[in-house]
């Protein structure tokens, strides 16, 4: 059983991103990054704005995601979150341009709501050059 | 005869801007379905696993933990009732209503109290003429364009709010899931309380390690799961509808058709039936006067 590998689902509202057998996963949870290897304790937890990679058969992948949850098993990580995307599905000038943008209007006048919605839009662009950056 | 020829004319007229409606009603409810099927076909995966991860909650989770998840004795339901707001859509809500009535009164033989809401102007004024069901709210106009998230929330919040004030005791929707464009198979499935999981009997059962604590997370993933699956229920219900109407729609152009070439047939044949009648008697007024 203990060497059963660990599937890895990853879930949005636009479509089912990835559905796969991994060997390692690396999440960036609300409390702190988080490190997955099969037979791991049941966990739940949420998701915040980052970088997520994972191992398949010797390969290692990246992943831009951005707010949700997680839910860990012996033999499976199930991710929703808003976003997912590979560093392939990244347009470089368009996250570039939002990251601006929303720069623009954080140094602005606005109410605390828009303000706290700027922010979480912010953490995700972040997310995404981080991960073109890396890869 | 003449004037029966000209009532038939204006038969096959008649029907002839009937199969024209039909037709288009046929195209726009053709268009508007791709786009629905296109929606419905994306969100499902997200919303299944969204279901999976709550009611694994469920199965591990102290039920106390949370309102959404505390099972308790049936006294008072809920039944959300999903039509359409348009009809000419052949049984798609005929069936949906035969089904919540049925549910209505299986319950009430067993003792329990069922409180309906509608969705849609179809199961409204069904119910409307029907004083012995107990709808408590009616939403319309939902399905008139597409279906907004933001109208699944509200209906979601409401019902999740009165939920837990311990107005109802589990919470039931009947709807039309969408499988083809011919195809919608009436559902009939209980959102609240969430259901468990269920589990091959040696499966040890442990409960989750939470981060943050389990009350911030189940929190907020909770009502979101149940947003979720409305707005499914909406998706599903929408796709299905314009299904069905293209469909009924299809048929109606073709019984159209059908009837206009039979009655083409009839007027031609009582048109030279009095043709030859007219020559009959010509000839036999030019012979009675040789």
């Amino acid at each position: 059983m203990a060497e059963r590998a660990l599937k890895l689902e990853i879930a949005t509202p636009q479509r089912l991103v990835l559905s796969q057998e991994v060997s390692l996963v690396t999440v960036p949870g609300g409390e702190g990054e988080f490190g997955v290897l099969p037979g791991h304790t049941p966990f739940l937890t949420t998701v915040r704005p980052g970088r997520l990679e994972y191992e398949a058969q010797g390969k290692r992948e990246v992943l831009a995601v951005g707010w949700g949850y997680a839910e860990v098993g012996p033999h499976k990580v199930l991710i929703l979150t808003e976003m997912a995307k590979r560093p392939g599905e990244i347009n470089r000038d368009e996250v570039r341009r939002e990251f601006e943008d929303i720069n623009r209007h954080l140094a602005g006048e606005i109410t605390p709501e828009e303000r706290e919605a700027f922010t979480k839009r912010l953490e995700r662009v972040k997310a995404q050059l981080k991960v073109l950056e890396s890869a | 005869m003449s004037g029966n020829l000209r009532d038939m004319r204006r038969k096959i007229a008649s029907i002839k801007s009937t199969q024209k409606i039909t037709n288009t009603m046929k195209l726009v409810a053709a268009a508007k379905f791709r786009r629905a099927q296109n929606d419905i076909l994306l969100l499902r995966p997200y919303a299944y696993k969204m279901h999976e991860m709550a009611s694994s909650l469920a199965l591990r989770a102290n039920p106390e933990l949370h309102p959404l998840l505390a099972k308790k004795e049936e006294k008072r339901v809920l039944l959300v009732t999903v039509t359409s707001d348009r009809g000419l859509c052949g049984a798609f809500n005929v069936n949906i209503l035969s089904k919540a009535e049925a549910f209505c009164q299986e319950k009430g033989t067993q003792g329990k109290e069922v409180v309906v809401i509608t969705v849609g102007r179809k199961a409204r004024d069904h119910f409307k003429r029907r004083p012995e069901y107990r709808v408590e709210r009616t939403f319309v106009d939902f399905f008139l364009k597409r279906v907004e998230y933001s109208d699944a929330a509200m209906l979601a919040e409401l019902v999740t709010a009165e939920f837990v004030s311990g107005k109802y005791d589990a919470v039931y929707v009947v709807y039309n899931e969408f499988k083809s464009a011919i195809r919608q198979e009436v559902r009939l499935e209980r959102l609240l309380p969430i259901e468990p999981m269920e589990v091959r009997e040696e499966e040890v059962v442990v409960d989750f390690i939470y981060e943050p604590s389990p009350q911030e997370i189940l929190d907020e993933l909770l009502p979101l799961h149940f947003k979720t699956q409305m707005y499914r229920v909406f998706l599903e219900s929408y796709a299905s509808e314009q299904g069905a109407r293209m469909t009924a729609m299809d048929n109606a152009t073709k019984n159209a058709e059908d009837l206009i070439k039979s009655l083409t047939l009839q007027y031609n044949k009582a048109r030279q039936a009095s043709i030859t009648k007219e020559i009959l008697e010509v000839v036999a007024g030019a012979e009675a006067l040789t």
